[in-house]
């Protein structure tokens, strides 16, 4: 049994101008220690997936339908206060900014350690030595000297590194990283992606990998799910993916990616905008941009079709 | 340095002798800073309210009717009032009254908005539409009449008078850190908090407060200067602390048949009013600048 097993997810928001499907009947697996890539453009609802996942979608957003199972658990069917022992504990997650994922009044010691403070009830020098171990961990250099600092003495690469260890403070056995190195530097991305693998390594962590950045896809993933307006259009393992992309959404999004030793005068890019949410088309949401649409395309959802082991797609060529 | 000759160049790309940097008064920057004339009136002030039985030997309520209306002399600096007591000893006296009573009313009105302004800000809602809407009608309530009525009702005293400025004053600041409350709550740390598994109450007290803590400050300084004149007003109008304690107020209301013959009853304690609110004032305004997060340098 896997982790974590999501089964036709449908998180929609309920605005005066109409109904929004930001997750439209989401399902992947997540096998402990693995890592899977959610990529897609903005817009398309990885972040609203790995905020559903932990229950904090705010109003007017409501998770209207599915089952997100952790171990064998059904997270939609807890209440709130058994919701809470799972956020911080079993699963975390790491934001994009780290410039506001920190509390600019308060000192390290005390964010990191009010994780471990509300799961694990530990409080004086116990806390303190949890704390220094974890900063440790995401690698602070002279952590114990540092225990006092507010976030405004370190530097980005190091305040994201905080924020991991804010996240890996209660030791969970899954991650959400949502677009953690967006706002880094390259080298220091390089560095913060070598030690949440490592970490991973260490610990057998599960992650998911909310990108954009398909150089982050192949370094990071052992699988991906390519999503388009809510829908995630294609799984597969990151040799298929780049192998053999099958829907055309996902060979539209490898083939933008430029190589760095070719010579090209035009980055390659997808015609047209993603289909306004408020009114998507009834059958594919891509068949607007798609070179290859049939008529069918624009009438039915295309079901998902196995290509693969690992691999599968929605879209009508395939079926 | 667009004219700047080659040898000038050679060295700063050596580095011998870097450019100088315009010269920054570190060490003495939050002194040089420090708004010295307020804050030495409102240290006089407070030093004068709790230490007034040492610095006079007068009783305030101490009459002597041979000595009544002595203009200002080496025996009565400030002259003395109709029933002959000090003016400078029922001053003193007078200062803690606006101490205490400044002092309590802005704490406890302060206490109730901010508790109001997070939770209306935080929880949103439904919560909110009702805190604010109760926030609205006592905005709306004019303080003095308010405070009149309620006196007027319960009866005078330094507790109602608290009680009255309170009831008033808490909407303010319930509506400004509201405001301010919406706009942290949206903050990434706040999201970062909720996934780590905090509670709605240990998110609000431990990272919504303290990141109101600087707007509350500014509040709190301008509510006082507020809270000094509303209280004088009370006492002017009767409804304040009852005589014969001296306050401010009642001297200046006690002093304004006599304007014409005895000036000192009115001026002093006048005088004593202006220089604490504006002093008030003028620190408020210097606080809300010197937290102002835009105004500061990394």
């Amino acid at each position: 049994m896997a982790l974590l097993e999501v089964e036709n997810l449908s998180t929609h928001f309920f605005l005066r101008r109409g109904t929004i499907k930001a997750v439209d009947h989401v399902s992947f697996s997540i096998e402990a220690g693995e890592t899977l890539g959610l990529v897609g453009e903005s817009g398309s609802g990885k972040s609203m997936v790995a905020s559903s996942l932990l229950r904090l979608i705010a109003q007017p957003g409501r998770i209207v339908g599915g089952a997100i199972r952790f171990e064998g658990v059904n997270l939609l069917s807890l209440d709130e206060k058994q919701m809470r022992s799972y956020r911080g504990r079993r699963m975390s997650m790491i934001l994009q900014d780290p410039l506001s994922s920190l509390n600019p009044v308060l000192t390290i010691e005390d964010q990191v350690g009010e994780g471990i403070a509300i799961h694990d009830k530990l409080s004086g020098a116990a806390l303190r030595d949890r704390v220094i171990e974890v900063l440790k961990l995401v690698g602070i250099p002279a952590a114990e000297k540092r225990l006092r600092d507010y976030p405004h003495h370190f530097s980005g690469g190091m305040r994201q590194r905080v924020v991991g260890a804010i996240a890996l403070a209660c030791r969970p056995q899954f991650l959400i990283a949502d677009e953690p190195t967006t706002s880094l530097d390259v080298t220091i991305q390089l560095q913060y992606l070598n030690l949440l693998r490592e970490i991973q390594q260490r610990d057998g962590l599960a992650m998911l990998f909310v990108t954009h950045d398909f150089g982050v896809v192949s370094k990071m993933c052992d699988r991906v799910a390519v999503m388009y307006a809510g829908m995630i259009v294609e799984t597969a393992s990151v040799r298929e993916i780049f192998n053999n992309p099958c829907h055309p959404y996902t060979k539209a999004l490898i083939e933008s990616v430029p190589e760095v030793d070719e010579k090209v005068d035009r980055l390659s890019s997808i015609q047209g905008q993603p289909p306004s949410p408020l009114a998507r088309p009834k059958g594919c949401p891509f068949v607007t941009r798609c070179p290859v649409a049939m008529p069918r395309c624009a009438g039915e959802m295309p079901p998902e079709t196995k290509i693969s082991e690992q691999q599968q797609v929605r879209c009508w060529h395939y079926v | 340095m667009t004219l700047s000759t080659g040898t000038e160049q050679a060295t700063t790309i050596h580095g011998s002798s870097p450019a100088p940097e315009v010269a920054r008064p570190r060490s003495l920057g939050l002194a040089s800073r420090l708004p010295w004339f307020p804050l030495a009136v409102l240290v006089i002030f407070v030093f004068v309210a709790v230490f007034a039985p040492l610095l006079t030997s007068y009783d305030p309520l101490g009459m002597s009717l041979p000595e009544r209306l002595k203009p200002p002399s080496h025996l009565h600096p400030l002259g003395t009032d109709t029933l002959g007591r000090d003016v400078l000893a029922r001053l003193f006296y007078g200062a803690r009254i606006s101490l205490i009573v400044a002092a309590s009313a802005v704490v406890t009105s302060g206490l109730i908005g901010l508790a109001i302004g997070i939770a209306s800000g935080y929880l949103g809602g439904a919560v909110d539409a009702v805190l604010m809407r109760l926030t609205d009608c006592f905005m709306a309530l004019p303080t003095l009449l308010i405070s009149l009525v309620f006196v007027m009702a319960v009866g005078p005293g330094l507790t109602t008078v608290v009680i009255a400025l309170s009831i008033v004053g808490w909407s303010r600041f319930a509506r400004i850190i509201r405001s301010e409350v919406l706009s942290i709550r949206e903050r990434d740390f706040v999201a970062l908090a909720k996934i780590g598994g905090a509670g709605q109450v240990r998110i609000m007290v431990r990272h919504v407060l303290p990141n109101v803590f600087n707007t509350f400050m500014v509040i709190t300084s301008l509510e006082v200067s507020g809270c000094v004149l509303s209280e004088a007003m009370l006492s002017f109008l009767g409804a304040g602390v009852p005589t014969p304690t001296p306050t401010w107020g009642n001297m200046i209301s006690d002093g304004m048949p006599y304007v014409s013959t005895a000036w000192w009853l009115m001026v002093f304690p006048g005088l004593a009013l202006l220089l604490i609110v504006y002093s008030m004032n003028l620190f408020g305004d210097w606080l809300r600048d010197f937290l102002d997060p835009k105004l500061k340098q990394g």
